[in-house]
């Protein structure tokens, strides 16, 4: 037999196999994609509070072995506070410019996807520095092939070693939970 | 799944034997590939040296995605330290010109209230010392709001920003208190000249007050544009 005609053969062969394996194939290759988003910070100052929201973000899951892996991303230049002064400095701050990406990842079992609330362990990579935060909760509601999951990282300034930032000599609140709003598809 | 033997053979799947051995080899109980021998052939089998190529360039495997696999652009993924150095210049300036805008307010209000003491009133003249007082907190005030729009001027523009928000309320404000702070002074002198020369207020010098209390009205307007939201 030719090696044309044994490359042939095997083609065809990889084809039904395909054919059968298709079932089996499925439950390792889960893809979850972002399709909407919406991150909001919140400031507090004795002066006044303030929101950052950003819709930039992306993001993607790969589920496999009974596990999940998630990454969602954003520019931190994205986040539009509604003034852009404070915007500007707010990038200066966390350093947006060097580190120009919000990072989260963050590991499920398959499992737990398909319940109502998600616990999840998330690994936080923003102005140079990485944090972990344990145990987050997220709501989860799954419309047709797509899920929408919300809830509130508690991140605080500190944990990324940033100096809070100051509007007449009065610095704002350590405290800066982001919201997270967030709509996934099957793919 | 069952695999024919033949197929496991023509394909060097796990359970089947060489084709050079066959002959020879003794039967021996086969073992049914397993599901992810399958797709692990079926992954080597079908990648391209393109895909091995891009593979290797990523430090994740194919069950972590990667920053890269999002679309990002790299020129957004990349840090520009230069562009870092550009901001805090311009926050460094902006801070002083905060700090001594909120500091300029100190003798800008007391020039305020020592306005009628120069100038007298119901009737009376002000005493000199009066009208020393005001100059003197005059002269402070266009002094230090002059430093402290040359720290706002001199801040370095980011490129490609634009102004939102209430920081165009902020600058556009700029527009009444900055020729007000030229023109206070000015006024200021030529009323304290004509004092001097024990005069009455005449002319221009009439509405030092009046473009006083705007500049400072403006002044105030736009330092509550940055506290208020």
């Amino acid at each position: 037999m030719s090696i044309k005609k044994t490359m042939t053969h095997r083609r065809l062969l990889v084809s039904v196999l395909l054919l059968f394996a298709v079932p089996q194939l499925l439950p390792g290759a889960t893809q979850w994609v972002l399709i909407k988003s919406s991150l909001t910070y919140h400031i507090s100052h004795p002066l006044h509070e303030a929101d950052g929201v950003s819709h930039a973000a992306r993001g993607k899951g790969i589920c496999q072995a009974g596990e999940c892996n998630f990454l969602v991303a954003a520019p931190v230049k994205t986040f539009d506070s509604g003034n852009s002064n404070r915007d500007l400095h707010m990038l200066e701050d966390v350093r947006g410019a060097q580190f120009p990406m919000v990072i989260v990842r963050f590991r499920l079992p398959r499992a737990s996807l398909s319940a109502a609330m998600i616990h999840a362990n998330l690994e936080v990579q923003f102005a140079g520095h990485t944090a972990e935060y344990k145990d987050v909760a997220f709501r989860q509601v799954t419309k047709g092939n797509e899920v929408e999951v919300s809830g509130t990282i508690p991140m605080k300034l500190s944990d990324f070693k940033i100096p809070p930032p100051q509007l007449l000599f009065m610095p704002i609140k350590n405290e800066v939970p982001v919201r997270v709003d967030t709509t996934w598809r099957k793919m | 799944m069952r695999i024919p033997a033949l197929w496991q053979r023509e394909l060097h799947l796990p359970g089947g034997l060489p084709p050079d051995k066959t002959q020879n080899a003794k039967p021996k109980p086969e073992r049914l590939p397993s599901s992810s021998d399958v797709r692990a052939f079926l992954a080597k089998e079908m990648a391209s040296p393109w895909d091995e190529a891009q593979e290797q360039a990523k430090p994740s495997t194919a069950t972590q995605p990667t920053l890269q696999g999002l679309g990002f652009p790299t020129s957004e993924i990349k840090g520009n330290a230069k562009e870092q150095e550009l901001l805090e210049k311009r926050s460094h300036m902006l801070q002083i010109h905060q700090k001594l805008g909120l500091l300029t307010t100190i003798p800008m209000v007391a020039a305020l209230f020592t306005g009628p003491g120069a100038k007298g009133h119901h009737g009376l003249p002000g005493s000199p010392t009066g009208r020393n007082i005001h100059m003197g907190l005059g002269i402070l005030t266009t002094g230090m709001y002059f430093t402290t729009a040359y720290f706002a001027l001199r801040a370095p523009k980011i490129p490609g920003t634009k102004s939102y928000g209430l920081i165009r309320l902020h600058k556009a404000l700029v527009w009444v208190h900055f020729p007000g702070m030229i023109l206070t002074p000015i006024l200021g002198a030529i009323a304290y000249s004509q004092f001097s020369r024990g005069e009455r207020i005449h002319g221009i010098a009439k509405y030092h007050s009046d473009v006083a209390i705007t500049t400072a009205a403006a002044y105030g307007a736009a330092l509550l544009s940055v506290m208020l939201k």
